[in-house]
């Protein structure tokens, strides 16, 4: 076996070390036998270790080749005979996927140790890792994806993992909505990428999307569409970023994200999980940057989201829902400067971003118990607890005010005027049929995702907030 | 008469003959009936199945006469034969362990021996017959159950007929428009809606019922279809499986949620098919044995939580996470397996689906794609609010019983296995589905394949 050989095969193990904890976790959970927590420890710690040293094999062998970069095809998930369809697991090493695989190890392994701790002797302590380990699993296939059905598969891996997570408190109601609503974006957000993959093999060749993905030469491209299919496909590859990144007009589900337990929002929300999305838009943008309406929409939605979330994150009561605001706004800015063509600026953003933002989410919960001790201490309270930095003044900023402060201002729009409508014009059907079956007619639930996602009271919500704070 | 032809006799023989003996039998004998004639079943079905899997058995006899009852099995009849085995199985251990109406038993296995039938079946005056007949089962769960069965009457005589109807017929359109109805394409949702009511293992029953539907799309497809006939029966199931994929975010009560799933699902698969396509007909195949295994498995999850709580109204979390975390993840499985997550059973069907729909017109492209969000947020919903909320206190035990574990264990294998390995399954049934013209040899013979052998309704 030749050394190049020998890396090939390891630099497979950042996927395989993910799936084999997944089994690990998993079967023995479906089993009814919950091992100690230690074992799942010890076990988790490894298999971040084993997925770091394929990473570095991986890494290895792209520097040693021409561009640096390296492809490597793992299997044939689906091959229909004959051709016509084929779904082939096949990574990449390139600039942008490798310090995107090294920031997803290096932040996933950090939580891990944390989570260690942080939920010990929780109820949901193995759920918690079963579904880390799915989103590890997720992070690197999206990261290292070569085609664009292998991130697919990552991007409902992450989705789903991410998800759960937020009800991880289940028994809780306000997690559990956020769930609900969070799938609700995903959903919308997968429908969107995979109608573009749709129209993008409608409008080029099959070799042309794989070209458009894992071109090594990144970040030029082998491939640019023409403007009429950039629109098209641009304007979908949009969607999906701006559901899976927290972009307006779904910036909402970010601050509801946080219901999770801390360790999660740190990595999953605050770090990774809302950067998946402007990696794809990093990764595609060359093919589409012909396209002067898509690079104006991406520059616009970008510098909207990020002065929204500024705004937002300064009037918020509590510490996780300002991170989630301030993350809005730096994803926003991520954003607009791909659509400007900077994508190494754009790539060394995402770094940095997610490293502080980890590091702010997972200080703050012993933060403000440090707050509270000083107070304690000096038997005063801070002046910050009382206006949070904003004077109301004039009528103007009374305004932005209020729309900062309404927690998922556009979400509500949209409910008010797509989502009720359509939801309404459904619930009469429904009572319709329950009225023909007689006997089998149901209530009919006024919270239904599509009537009303529960957009709370911000009145309400912001007191709570404060309780759960205290 | 080959091997294959053998089993395939025993797999349809062994169901049908217990369900007929267990309805007529004590209540005691026939509740204990059903278990072990579904186990016979399923080794069987499983058996012939790795055989097909495997090895190329040969296609056996090839003439295909009005009367003739089974036709030589293929490999796409015989997985999703084995898939409803398993799940009969499954349906019969988790119907036991709650000590449910001994009439679902032997309906179960009614059921399933004329499904079966219906897929192996050669001749299409026996065909017929067994579509008729595969109403029996749903109509004597109902009766079971104290509902009327007037509704599995109508709809039962409406797709026999056509069926019928569809012998004379030069084109197949009768027997399309027949399994559209079976599939519950609207307004016919709200007759499996009726037959969901009875609740329990009539779930696996009515799963199977609706799913008999694009069996006979599929055969009336092979039998050659007008294009306008094949539009308007596209344009219906599109149209039906979006609606109800709207209709599962809105549903208050959980039966009723599983009804409009079952009809999704089916009306999804029907549009597969339409696509008209060797890669829409074994996206179909695939998807209905994902689909079988999904819906039996959510079915399964949300008989069990009635069986503690009473009715499930979906206008309220129920917390019964912490009371059955086993089952709550069956139904998160099934749920997901049935949208194609990646790794479950659905994925592969799914994926085909997807790309054969493009081929068929972008907008049944973006209606498949949209059609598939929706009922994943409607699947979740369902999860969240029966499994999910403030714990639900009881002063007895509600705990999954050790045969409701068994049964999430088989399924929960089987939608793994399928979906993490769909290679040798994919291959096996693209051949058998694979279009005549496909395997013409350089002669210009065409092999019989399976579109001859068992699709093809003779014309007289």
């Amino acid at each position: 076996m030749t050394f190049d050989t020998a890396l090939r095969q390891a630099a497979v193990l950042p996927l395989a070390a993910p799936l084999a904890l997944v089994a690990l976790l998993g079967v023995p959970l479906l089993l009814r036998f919950r091992p100690p927590e230690a074992v799942v420890l010890r076990l988790t710690h490894l298999v971040v270790m084993v997925a770091g040293l394929g990473a570095v094999a991986g890494t290895t062998l792209a520097v040693r080749a021409e561009h640096p970069s390296v492809t490597i095809g793992v299997a044939d998930l689906l091959r229909v005979p004959g051709g016509g369809f084929e779904l082939s697991l096949t990574l990449l090493y390139d600039r942008l996927s490798i310090p995107f695989l090294f920031l997803t190890v290096l932040l996933v392994g950090v939580i891990g140790a944390f989570a260690g701790r942080y939920l010990h002797r929780e109820p949901g302590f193995h759920r918690f890792f079963l579904l880390y380990a799915l989103f590890l699993l997720g992070m690197a296939t999206a990261a290292l994806a070569a085609t664009i059905e292998t991130l697919f598969v990552g991007w409902e891996l992450v989705g789903l993992s991410s998800t759960l997570l937020v009800g991880f408190f289940q028994e809780r109601r306000r997690p559990v909505d956020s769930t609900q609503r969070i799938w609700c974006v995903y959903r919308t957000s997968d429908a969107a990428f995979l109608l573009a993959v749709l129209v993008f093999h409608h409008v080029a060749p099959h070799e042309a999307l794989h070209a458009a993905l894992g071109d090594p030469t990144w970040p030029d491209a082998a491939l640019r569409l023409a403007d009429g299919p950039a629109i098209l496909v641009g304007g979908l590859v949009l969607i999906a970023v701006m559901g899976k990144s927290a972009l307006l007009p779904f910036s909402g589900w970010l601050p509801r994200a946080m219901e999770g337990p801390t360790p999660s929002s740190a990595v999953f929300y605050g770090a990774l999980s809302v950067h998946l999305g402007v990696y794809l838009l990093l990764r595609m943008q060359p093919s589409l940057a012909g396209s002067v309406p898509f690079t104006v929409a991406t520059v616009s939605i970008g510098l909207l989201t990020a002065a929204y979330g500024a705004t937002a994150s300064r009037t918020q009561a509590d510490i996780k829902g300002a991170l989630a605001y301030a993350s809005v706004s730096q994803v926003g800015l991520i954003t607009a400067e791909i659509g400007l063509g900077l994508h190494w600026l754009a790539l060394v953003h995402i770094c940095g971003h997610a490293v502080l933002r980890s590091l702010q989410l997972l200080r703050a919960p012993s933060l403000l118990h440090d707050y509270h001790r000083l107070g304690n201490a000096v038997s005063m309270r801070s002046r910050h607890h009382d206006h949070h930095g904003v004077t109301p003044g004039s009528s103007m900023s009374i305004g932005l005010y209020r729309i900062a402060f309404d927690r998922d201002l556009p979400g509500a729009i949209m409910d008010r005027i797509v989502i009720a409508p359509i939801g309404r014009g459904l619930r009469s059907i429904d009572r319709l049929e329950g009225r023909l079956l007689g006997g089998d007619a149901a209530e009919t639930p006024s919270d239904s995702p599509i009537a009303a996602v529960p957009v709370p009271d911000p009145v309400g919500t912001r007191s709570e907030e404060k309780h759960d704070v205290a | 008469m080959s091997p294959e032809f053998v089993l395939a006799c025993l797999v349809v023989g062994v169901p049908l003959g217990a369900g007929s003996l267990g309805a007529t039998a004590p209540k005691s004998a026939a509740a204990r009936w059903s278990f072990p004639a579904s186990a016979v079943t399923a080794i069987l079905a499983l058996g012939l199945l790795v055989r097909f899997l495997v090895t190329t058995p040969g296609t056996g006899e090839d003439a295909i006469t009005l009367w003739r009852p089974l036709a030589t099995p293929e490999a796409w009849n015989v997985a999703i034969a084995a898939a409803m085995s398993v799940a009969t199985l499954a349906a019969a251990l988790a119907a036991r362990a709650r000590l449910e109406s001994t009439h679902d038993g032997p309906a179960m296995l009614l059921v399933l021996g004329s499904s079966i039938g219906l897929l192996f079946a050669g001749g299409s005056a026996w065909f017929a017959i067994l579509v008729g007949m595969s109403y029996l089962g749903p109509a004597f769960s109902l009766r079971g159950a104290g509902r009327p069965i007037w509704p599995a009457v109508i709809e039962g005589g409406l797709v026999t007929g056509l069926v019928f109807a569809s012998l004379g017929a030069r084109s197949g359109l009768p027997l399309v428009f027949a399994g559209l109805v079976r599939s519950g394409a609207l307004p016919f949702h709200l007759s499996s809606a009726h037959l969901q009511g009875s609740g329990g293992g009539s779930f696996a029953i009515s799963a199977f019922s609706v799913l008999l539907g694009p069996v006979l799309v599929l055969r009336g497809m092979a039998s050659g279809l007008p294009e306008s006939g094949v539009a308007v029966a596209g344009a219906w199931a599109i149209g039906s499986t979006a609606l109800a994929a709207l209709l599962l975010l809105v549903r208050g009560d959980a039966r009723r949620a599983i009804a409009t799933l079952t009809t999704w699902f089916a009306c999804l698969v029907d549009v597969a098919i339409l696509d008209g396509g060797v890669l829409g007909r074994t996206a179909a195949v695939l998807l209905l044995i994902a689909g079988v295994l999904g819906l039996v498995g959510g079915g399964i999850a949300i008989g069990a939580a009635e069986a503690r709580v009473g009715r499930l109204s979906l206008a309220r979390h129920h917390g019964l996470h912490e009371h059955m975390p086993l089952i709550a993840t069956l139904f998160l499985i099934s749920g997901l397996a049935l949208i194609g997550f990646p790794g479950l059973a659905g994925f592969s069907g799914v994926e085909l689906l997807v790309e054969s729909s493009l081929a068929a017109g972008p907008a049944a492209a973006v209606a498949v794609v949209v059609s598939l969000a929706l009922a994943g947020v409607g699947i979740l919903r369902i999860h969240l609010r029966t499994f999910t909320g403030a714990r639900h206190e009881t002063g007895i035990d509600i705990a999954g019983r050790p045969r409701e574990h068994l049964a999430t264990l088989i399924l929960v294998a089987s939608l793994l296995a399928v979906g993490l390995i769909p290679q040798f399954l994919l291959e096996a049934v693209h051949a058998s589905v694979a279009d005549p013209t496909v395997s013409a040899g350089a002669e210009g013979a065409i092999e019989p394949t399976s579109v001859q052998n068992i699709l093809v309704m003779e014309t007289p």
